[in-house]
């Protein structure tokens, strides 16, 4: 048999291969879980974090925060450590404040994005709502989103949330 | 093309097709957005 005529059909099986190839491996992915771990954000640079971010009250501080020097400590020396003067960072958030908001709400967020945006204070619908361009940027870079955020819109979803919670 | 064309193309050309599928899965696999499928609800 002559391979020359077959080099359109050869061409198609290998055409129909790759494409059943891309289908499996896909779907593969998809199914398989977390076989495939996630490559943690690149944090090359810090990112600044948002302002007046609510967070979870803390209800305790743990041990290991405490600074010794919160034991009782003469007059005299207290000066000495400047640690001493500000015994623990009280937690800021009051009891009055709202919880974050649950983010994953927002079309597209899971529970790992939302981490990685409460990594970079981001904890509001409100936070999400104003973002400028620049910030979708860095965020989308840091995060390694690939576009998600314009292509879910999670802006516009941000802002309709936002009022919905007003 | 006949079914003996395609399999006489099998027969012959499979490790060919094989590294095309090989390909294809790694191209299916990369493709995917992080995180989606995962974390989207779409």
């Amino acid at each position: 048999m002559n391979a020359t005529p077959h080099i359109i059909e050869s061409a198609l099986l290998l055409l129909v291969a790759f494409l059943l190839g891309c289908v499996v491996g896909y779907f593969a992915r998809r199914f398989s879980g977390r076989s495939a771990p996630a490559a943690p954000a690149p944090q090359a640079t810090p990112l600044p974090v948002e302002p007046a971010p609510v967070r979870a009250p803390v209800t305790s501080i743990p041990a290991a925060e405490t600074p010794p020097a919160a034991k009782p400590v003469p007059a005299g020396t207290a000066r000495k450590k400047p640690a001493a003067k500000k015994p623990a960072p009280a937690p800021k958030a009051p009891k009055s404040q709202p919880l974050p908001d649950d983010l994953k709400k927002i079309r597209g967020i899971g529970p790992r994005i939302e981490a990685g945006l409460n990594s970079h204070g981001v904890y509001r619908y409100a936070q999400i709502a104003r973002w400028s361009r620049k910030r979708i940027t860095e965020l989308d870079t840091h995060l390694t989103l690939r576009g998600r955020i314009d292509r879910e819109q999670w802006v516009e979803q941000a802002k309709a949330l936002s009022k919905a919670a007003k | 093309m006949s079914v003996s064309a395609i399999f006489y193309l099998l027969q012959t050309y499979w490790p060919f097709l094989l590294i095309a599928a090989v390909i294809g899965i790694a191209t299916g696999w990369y493709s995917q957005v992080e995180g989606e499928g995962k974390e989207g609800t779409h």
